[in-house]
């Protein structure tokens, strides 16, 4: 009952004028983002975070809650029209998507598309609405210990989860520690890799590493012709075929389960949900053959799981201040610039924020079929953006948004020398979502790890005290080997296929 | 905790050294091939992205938009020369809008700005 009195006291700061504008403007902007190859929630976020510096903070989070559900389902539209996942989380969408379109039911492609991501992102605004309070309190009963462990674990999860190569994740990990570092150390008062800049003293801003790592990169794609599409005629007015409701039903609940399975856990995301979904889906029917073919299941099953894992990773990133993945990093990100500290103390000090920003996870939602119902053939003339024009738009948007933060030239340098880190890391396949997760979780993994040891006055088997501390102990030690592990699958695997050849 | 990133980055970059010498001498590694119009065109934009930051607090942001917008886009090879200046303008009022109008951002000198009385 506590939680629906939390949701009834947030919802008056919800729906005034300047959020609803937030969440609208957001929405579209986020539909248009993920419509754009290159482009990303993440990306989105990252370059409108410095923007929104300025403004209440749920009028920010608000728009931020609009760009990330709105960008899931905005990848599907050149996955259906044009064959090309707009998003990582689109690429299933493909499959049936396409194949519908190229049948001459574009439209209903669209719409099937459409409803199931608005009913994703609701299913799973309301798991985050329900889950995420009682987890929070769970949380405030954990220690220094349990939360040093917590963030090791995510780290390792997902640096080793998230790159091809586990050395090049923790190598990325590293870099992001090494970035976490820098400035005055709380506890003793020493400076820390400032080199007597003092610029450097308070730390690197997270939202400068955001935005090089995040925006400067696609920017680079999109200027040297590596982003982008060239979409010439697109025809979305299709047959007036029926849309399949009753056979859906069934589709979009065991989708949205899915969604919300993957989403709580670390270093997955949307595109995984959707995959596995749409397999999921293959697997129940009787037809299984047809997918593939332009089955509407098939653009049902990953569109409504992919919108599924929003709500979903902001689980453990909202209660825990622990984020599963790039985008969960950035939205956190978002509220730290307004001075919230994710965890569980934010849902007794910021109550009405954190439930009001929940709300605007369910609302936009909402704007978002609007949105899409009316505004499909808005966003065929996205499609035809060229990336040469749009790429230096967002270098200028990103500069001028990270200069109006503390009005720093020296952060637009710093964001700058990290976009250029990011590109290289990008060619190099070392990820850079390790890094950001880094930044975030290497000081709260130290600062717990002191703490822990001043308490129990330097007592190292304090870290191993309690079950939580042991639970997460062991899951961090089966991420560490779980390469190994497939390695020696693998190797046995080739080594069964050469005996049987 | 500075020891033991700095000694964890060690070691790792070491065993990436490692398995790409491997990989090098068992000529199994991919192969890197640069073209270079390629290179040079990204070098061309790295620096003009450069020079974009370094304009800004010289000569402000809202006059350096205005010149290096256009060249970065036409550096890539964007030719659409009305476009290019009506997105351009378009552009920077809509940011004059926001920094200026909305936010109050202060923005360093503007050589425009002050031309026009701005």
């Amino acid at each position: 009952m506590e939680i629906f009195s939390a949701i009834a006291s947030a919802a008056p700061g919800v729906f005034t004028i300047p959020v609803i504008i937030a969440m609208f403007i957001g929405t579209v902007v986020g539909i248009g983002v993920g419509a754009l190859p290159g482009l990303s929630a993440t990306m989105g976020i990252a370059v409108l975070i410095p923007l929104t510096f300025s403004l209440e903070p749920l009028v920010a989070l608000g728009m931020v809650a609009g760009i990330y559900n709105g960008a899931m389902y905005g990848g599907s539209i050149p996955a259906i029209l044009l064959r090309i996942p707009g998003t990582p989380a689109g690429i299933a969408t493909v499959f049936d998507g396409h194949e519908m379109a190229k049948k001459g039911n574009p439209k209903l492609a669209l719409d099937i598309s459409l409803v199931s991501s608005s009913l994703g992102s609701a299913v799973s605004a309301i798991a985050l609405l329900l889950l995420a309070p009682p987890l929070a309190a769970i949380a405030l009963k954990f220690g220094q210990a349990d939360y040093f462990w917590l963030a090791v674990f995510g780290l390792t999860a997902i640096s080793v989860l998230l790159a091809g190569n586990p050395v090049k994740g923790f190598l990325s990990a590293c870099l992001g520690l090494f970035v976490g570092l820098i400035g005055i150390d709380a506890l003793t008062g020493n400076q820390r890799f400032t080199f007597d800049t003092p610029d450097l003293l308070s730390g690197v801003n997270i939202i400068v590493i955001l935005t090089g790592l995040y925006a400067i990169p696609p920017a680079i794609d999109l200027m040297t012709g590596k982003a982008g599409i060239a979409a010439g005629h697109i025809d979305v007015s299709g047959s007036r075929a029926k849309f399949p409701w009753h056979t859906l039903v069934p589709v979009w609940i065991r989708s949205s389960v899915i969604g919300l399975v993957i989403g709580l856990i670390p270093a997955l995301g949307g595109n995984i949900a959707a995959l596995l979904a749409w397999n999921e889906q293959r697997r129940w029917t009787k037809n299984p053959g047809a997918y593939g073919t332009g089955e509407p299941d098939g653009i049902a099953a990953p569109e409504c799981a992919n919108n599924a894992d929003t709500g979903a990773t902001l689980i453990p990133a909202l209660t825990l201040g622990i984020p599963g993945n790039a985008v969960a990093a950035v939205v956190l990100g978002a509220l730290l610039v307004h001075g919230l500290r994710p965890g569980p103390e934010l849902f007794r000090a910021n109550a009405d924020v954190v439930y009001g920003f929940m709300l605007t996870m369910l609302v936009t939602a909402g704007f978002m079929w609007v949105i899409g119902k009316f505004g499909s053939r808005l966003y065929v003339n996205v499609l035809r953006m060229p990336g040469k024009l749009l790429g230096p738009f967002v270098l200028g948007l990103t500069i001028v948004g990270v200069y109006s933060i503390h009005n720093s030239m020296f952060e637009v340098w710093l964001m700058l020398g990290f976009g250029a880190l990011g590109f290289l890391m990008e060619r190099l396949a070392i990820p850079t979502a390790p890094a950001v997760l880094a930044v975030i979780l290497g000081p709260i993994a130290e600062e717990s790890l002191r703490r822990a040891l001043l308490i129990s006055g330097g007592d190292m088997s304090v870290l191993l005290a309690g079950p939580i501390s042991w639970m997460l102990a062991a899951l961090t030690i089966i991420a560490v080997l779980s390469p190994l592990w497939k390695a020696i699958q693998s190797r046995r695997a080739a080594r069964t296929g050469a005996e049987a050849s | 905790m500075p020891v033991t990133v700095t000694a964890l980055a060690s070691a790792l970059s070491a065993i990436w050294l490692a398995t790409s010498a491997v990989a090098v001498v068992r000529g199994t590694g991919k192969r890197v091939e640069l073209d270079g119009r390629k290179v040079a065109r990204f070098s061309v934009l790295c620096f003009a992205a450069v020079a974009y930051v370094y304009l800004m607090s010289r000569i402000g942001f809202f006059t350096t938009t205005i010149l290096v917008v256009p060249a970065l886009a036409f550096i890539g090879g964007y030719r659409n020369a009305k476009v290019l200046v009506a997105a351009t303008i378009g552009f920077v009022v809509v940011l004059y809008g926001v920094f200026r109008g909305l936010l109050s951002v202060p923005l360093p000198d503007d050589l425009l700005l002050s031309l026009i009385g701005g």
